[in-house]
């Protein structure tokens, strides 16, 4: 197996970095990652968002959550980390209620 | 409606169908649907700029449609969102700008795929609704982004190197 390239306190560093640059809305409760490999077999980091409020039926808006990616993304370009980052966008309250999708 | 609008509009329709806690079983075939929504979206595109629409070259889209794999398109789409093309295409080529449209669609596929994987095989991380409908949101904005920008040159490239992208990296 191809190990991964980064390390999960490197990673939450970085992260813990780019948090106050993210917007200010929708409020971010907590930021997240750790390194694994994906289905294609290559180093890669899942990035969650958990965001302190809910969104309608409809979902967030991705106009929302374009700038929260990409800035992520740029980070880690940055800080030359180039396992590819997945990054998802739950919310609190759903953690809260199933603590296993954290 | 064809296949990747369907496909899109059931993703859209599972994610959203319980009112209350929704069922892991609509939240994962939900992402399913949404990847499979863009692969065939991508392989009508690239299909159809080799023979056409018309239907009577239907059979020869549907022939070459199998040729295309989703690890080759998958790591194609990893190299084009972030932009490290190989060198035996910037030799060729230059450095092909990517415009953000399709380094956008380029990272939603990757991540779909991925998601679609996890949605399939990983019992040990659930999805949340919040989630997949971002995931259906991004999916959204990229096929609006894609009809933007998929008659240039460089989007046909890129739709021709997704099956051959194994033999283009070499």
């Amino acid at each position: 197996m191809t190990p991964t390239t980064v390390k999960p306190e490197t990673l939450n560093e970085i992260l813990a970095q780019v948090r106050p640059q993210l917007p200010a809305e929708p409020r971010i409760a907590e930021l997240y990652g750790y390194p694994f490999i994906d289905s294609l077999g290559d180093p890669a980091v899942r990035v969650t968002v958990v965001f302190a409020e809910d969104f309608g039926k409809e979902g967030p808006d991705w106009s929302q959550l374009k700038p929260i990616q990409d800035a992520i993304f740029q980070v880690l370009r940055d800080r030359g980390i180039e396992d590819f980052p997945y990054v998802r966008f739950v919310t609190s309250r759903e953690l809260a209620a199933n603590p296993d999708a954290r | 409606m064809s296949l990747h609008a369907d496909l899109r509009a059931q993703a859209r329709h599972l994610a959203t169908l319980d009112r209350t806690r929704p069922r892991q079983a609509n939240l994962r075939r939900a992402v399913s649907a949404a990847y499979y929504s863009l692969f065939h979206l991508l392989i009508y595109e690239a299909t159809g700029m080799m023979f056409g629409w018309h239907r009577d070259r239907r059979g020869f889209r549907r022939a070459l449609a199998r040729g295309f794999s989703h690890q080759s398109m998958a790591a194609a789409c990893k190299s084009f969102q972030g932009g490290t093309l190989p060198t035996s295409i910037t030799a060729a080529v230059g450095s092909l700008p990517i415009p953000a449209e399709r380094r956008d669609l380029a990272a939603a596929f990757a991540k779909l795929q991925e998601e679609r994987h996890r949605a399939d095989y990983n019992m040990a991380l659930p999805f949340t609704r919040s989630e997949v409908l971002s995931l259906l949101r991004e999916l959204d904005r990229v096929v609006g982004g894609w009809q933007r920008i998929r008659m240039q040159p460089a989007a046909r490239f890129f739709l021709m190197a997704l099956p051959l992208w194994e033999q283009l990296r070499r």
